[in-house]
């Protein structure tokens, strides 16, 4: 099969990178940048050094720290209102996939008249934005290097994604520090997150050989580095592993994109308000055994680098199960809570499948699978 | 109350009776679909006694809602062996539903030698009468003659010699709105034979003294909401090159990607694209005469038919369209347009489908017949189907029984019927289309050029060949595909309308379910004939030979096909 790779975003990598940020966005050329990120963030300190170090590089800041989870497109278009108004040349979005998605959508509306949501699907022709950095502080979204954003319609209430180029950053900055304080619930909750970016684009239909490459590793990372991460949050060492690990799932999906377990994790996030990373993982060791039927190969892989023991005989069934199983004990040991933990009324799965099945996302699913057949999953999921 | 029509070759008898209660909310496909399963044993001979053949009106026939005078036509095809629903636009939709006549049904077979036509009068009489003095005429003779017999305003539907001889590939055809030439035609599958085998050689329709009026469960909410959706498709056709220069356009985005066939299939691209492209097609128009945005039935806002002519600014042929120029031109290395324009007339006169007969031509310059790009040697080899030569019978079988007949081993058709004019490895949706459609391969059951990510990529392909697949069953049961296309942005409103028509209120899942029974009845259908997995695959080529135009293989897995149904 013939593929075509994308790296989007070049990358700034180590503990202490964010005190670069004020000279790199110097080199692009901005004067004036919106600096986007949460009050949370502010308050654990780590929004103010770069601000300041913004300014210690000449640059003129505008600070929006509205940001919200699950970003509204009411508050992104605010944001929009303020940086037109302020003149800002550049965009600095520090925090979690919330900041940066907000950030991102900021930038497709500086030149692209609102609603935000004029703009879901995939888009070749918006007119570009301004110069953007990203700076994560946790370790899931990998939308440091993606060229998506997801923002929630606020009038239909549910989310969507602007796939476009002008979602692309010009650096990404890794600072393993900036993650030192994230707690231990919030750490696994993204890190399953980018556990689940590298399984599902292994197995989609569009996964490449550079895809599956950064995939794998990332998935070696996680299953090594994540439990320590949970347990010991001021290991250093586990938190720029994780940070990496993120990276590199996000730029796998990037490439090979997220198929079924987003669409039941974009679904359910929406209709229990679970955070993201918990509700792509709830389904998760199902739709990866679902996706062995035909992509037994890429489950193989995924099944090696998680350490599972596979028969060299084994069937596309069998393999299946096994990823299924260590995909699961991998969650169980940083404690990611079943969809019966987080008081998800065993009734309402019936109701949730054609939901999930009416997903855009569920286009890119291996191959078809019944609403009916999605319901079972669900049920399979529930408890275990 | 809507009426149908049952013709009884073997009696030569025509009755006119209510439409059956179970039928009174289907039409077109879906309206086939139920009644070939209730009532054509799916193991007939398709030339035989047992088949039959149905014309039927859609949804929303009798309202002022556009292009819902489509007509379908269905019955146990010949070619594929399989179920058949072929629509056609033209003018005999819009008269049957003036008639109050939403279907008709043809069965049996004559004693006598016949030919007959069935004449539908001004009074809404029907009666079937002698056609012996039409044997073996073409469509266009045949037009003239009934045109100068019963007016210029009938609407005629017609077979040519192909179909009298039982020729697999022989199309029905249907006059043009306006013009009335015969040139728009249920092309596929061979239902042409099927009409020549009940000895039926025209039907005739008058305009009625006295028009049908439909029934509508709420007529001014019909009124509103059709009133709208008209609007939509009518702005949205604004900038539709199907309206602004025709289904030729087409040529201008398949040259540059590797889609449009070269060469029977073989994967190539052909330089040379644009010389049958939208630039010399409109060149040539605004040079001698000729006319785009016709509309071949009355109301139709999208208007993507022409009227092509030669060189001396002569008529030459219309409804001259993509299917054709790209099968007959780049597939047999050809790039005159007039010539291809020359073909089509051809086929459109003897009655036989372009789509299979010019496959049948690229097969045959591969087995090497005929050169590659040879104009005249393909005029003469179309001509033996006129002259019922041998191999002209062989050619009026189609692709495959020529690609059989003559040893080539790359054979375009799945169930046995030839390829549209898209390359299945550089749009893979389409091929999943080509492979599992209850047609065969056949694109207007869902295209998905350009609704994927990447066209010669895997991803989301077969989601969007099932949703589109699902989406022409519902087209094909009320309207032209064409205008469905600009629906879209308000897609329940259909579901809307067909509330405010037949009652309840269901809304568009009415319609989504009656698409997928349908998919499902068909499949069903031909399971019965006994098609199997086997049938729903593409020819080994395209998973073997690289398209070097893309370096791309069919590489849809086979699970995904099997599944593709599975709702």
């Amino acid at each position: 099969m013939i593929t075509s790779f994308h790296v989007f975003v070049p990358a700034l990598m180590g503990s202490g990178a964010s005190f670069r940020t004020g000279i790199k966005v110097r080199e692009m050329g901005c004067k004036k940048v919106l600096v986007v990120y949460d009050k949370g963030l502010k308050a654990a300190g780590i929004a103010d050094p770069i601000v300041e170090n913004l300014h210690s590089a000449g640059i003129e800041t505008v600070c929006f720290d509205g940001v919200l989870p699950d970003p509204p497109d009411t508050v992104v278009e605010d944001a929009v209102m303020m940086a037109k108004e302020a003149g800002i040349d550049g965009i600095v979005a520090v925090g979690g996939g919330s900041a940066i998605d907000s950030a991102k959508a900021i930038n497709v509306l500086i030149n692209n008249p609102p609603p935000i949501m004029k703009y879901f699907g995939v888009q070749k022709n918006l007119k570009p934005g301004v110069p953007m950095v990203f700076i994560p502080t946790t370790s899931g979204t990998g939308s440091e290097v993606t060229n998506m954003c997801v923002i929630s319609c606020t009038s239909l209430n549910k989310k969507d994604s602007v796939v476009s180029p002008v979602c692309v950053g010009k650096l990404a900055i890794l600072d393993p520090e900036l993650t030192l304080g994230l707690p231990p619930k919030m750490t696994a909750a993204t890190g399953v997150d980018a556990l689940a970016h590298a399984v599902e684009s292994m197995t989609g239909n569009q996964a490449n050989p550079l895809s599956d490459a950064l995939a794998r590793d990332a998935i070696r990372t996680i299953k090594e580095w994540l439990p320590v991460a949970y347990r010991d949050g001021s290991n250093i060492e586990a938190r720029e592993k994780m940070l990496l690990a993120s990276m590199f799932a996000g730029m796998a999906f990037t490439n090979g994109l997220v198929h079924l377990g987003h669409s039941i994790g974009h679904t359910i996030g929406a209709q229990f308000h679970i955070p993201h990373g918990i509700a792509c993982a709830l389904v998760l060791p199902e739709v990866i055994e679902y996706t062995a039927k035909t992509e037994w190969k890429k489950v193989l892989m995924i099944c090696e680098c998680l350490g599972a023991k596979v028969s060299p005989y084994a069937t596309p069934e069998e393999i299946g199960e096994a990823a299924r199983t260590a995909l699961r004990a991998l969650m169980k040991s940083i404690d990611i809570p079943n969809m019966k933990d987080l008081g998800i009324p065993a009734d309402a799965l019936a109701k949730i499948a054609p939901l999930i099945t009416a997903d855009t996302g569920f286009a890119l699913v291996p191959y078809r699978i019944t609403t009916a057949k999605v319901a079972d999953m669900l049920q399979h999921a529930y408890d275990a | 109350m809507w009426s149908k029509l049952i013709v009884d070759m073997n009696t030569l008898s025509v009755s006119r009776e209510p439409l059956d209660e179970d039928f009174r909310e289907l039409g077109g496909k879906g309206l086939i679909a139920q009644y070939m399963i209730k009532n054509v044993p799916p193991q007939c001979d398709p030339l035989g006694e047992q088949n039959q053949l149905i014309f039927c009106l859609g949804i929303f026939a009798g309202t002022s809602f556009t292009t819902a005078h489509r007509l379908s036509v269905g019955g146990k095809s010949p070619l594929t062996g399989g179920i058949k629903e072929s629509n056609v636009g033209g003018y005999a939709g819009t008269l049957l539903a003036e008639q109050g006549i939403k279907m008709i049904i043809l069965r049996g077979l004559p004693e006598k030698e016949g030919p007959s036509l069935l004449h539908i009068d001004s009074s809404g009489k029907a009666e079937l009468l002698d056609a012996a003095e039409y044997k073996g005429m073409g469509n266009y003779d045949l037009r003239e003659k009934l045109a100068g017999r019963f007016g210029e305003k009938v609407a005629t539907i017609t077979i040519g010699s192909a179909g009298e001889m039982g020729y697999r590939s022989a199309s029905i055809h249907v006059s043009e709105f306006g013009a009335g030439h015969p040139s728009r035609a249920a092309a596929r599958g061979g239902l042409g034979a099927v009409m020549g085998s009940k000895g039926l050689k025209a039907i005739v329709v008058e305009k009625p003294t006295e028009r049908f009026k439909v029934e509508y469960a709420d007529e001014g909410k019909f009124r509103e909401t059709c009133t709208l959706v008209n609007k939509v498709i009518a702005q949205g056709a604004q900038n539709d090159p199907f309206h602004n220069i025709g289904t030729i356009s087409t040529i201008e985005v398949t040259g540059a990607n590797g889609i449009l066939p070269v060469d029977n299939f073989s994967g190539k691209l052909f330089p040379a694209y644009q010389e049958v492209g939208a630039n010399k097609f409109l060149t040539n128009l605004a040079t001698r005469g000729g006319k785009n945005k016709l509309a071949c039935q009355p109301g139709c806002v999208v208007q993507c038919s022409n009227c092509y002519n030669d060189a001396n600014g002569e008529y030459l042929t219309s409804g001259f369209e993509y299917e054709t120029i790209a099968l007959f031109g780049p597939n047999c290395h050809i790039s005159d347009l007039d010539s291809i324009a020359r073909m089509d007339r051809f086929c459109d006169d003897i009655g036989v489908d372009t789509i299979e007969a010019a496959n049948a031509i690229a097969v045959a310059m591969e087995a090497g017949k005929l050169p590659w790009g040879d104009v005249d040697t393909t005029l003469a080899l179309l001509s033996e189907m006129k002259e019922a030569t041998e191999f002209g019978r062989i050619l009026g079988d189609g692709c495959e029984a020529v690609g059989k007949h003559l040893g080539c081993k790359r054979i375009p058709v799945v169930k046995h019927q030839a390829m549209a004019g898209y390359e299945p490895r550089n749009t893979k949706g389409t091929g999943i289309t080509y492979a599992t459609s209850p047609m065969g391969a056949d694109h207007t059951a869902g295209l998905t050029m350009g609704r994927a990510f990447d066209d010669a990529g895997r991803a989301a392909q077969a989601y969007a060949s099932n949703k589109l697949q699902v989406a022409m069953c519902i087209a094909d049961s009320m309207m032209c595909i064409f205008a469905f296309a600009h629906v879209v942005p308000v897609m329940p409103k259909l579901g809307e309308m067909m509330d405010a028509m037949y009652g309840g209120n269901y809304g568009f899942p009415r319609l989504a379910a009656m698409g997928v029974k349908t998919l499902l009845t068909e499949r069903g259908y031909n399971k019965m004939a006994g098609m199997t997995d086997a049938d729903d695959r593409l020819p080994e080529f395209f998973y073997k030979e690289r398209s070097v135009a893309t370096g791309s293989v069919f590489d849809i897995n086979d699970y995904e096909l099997e599944v593709l149904f599975d709702f």
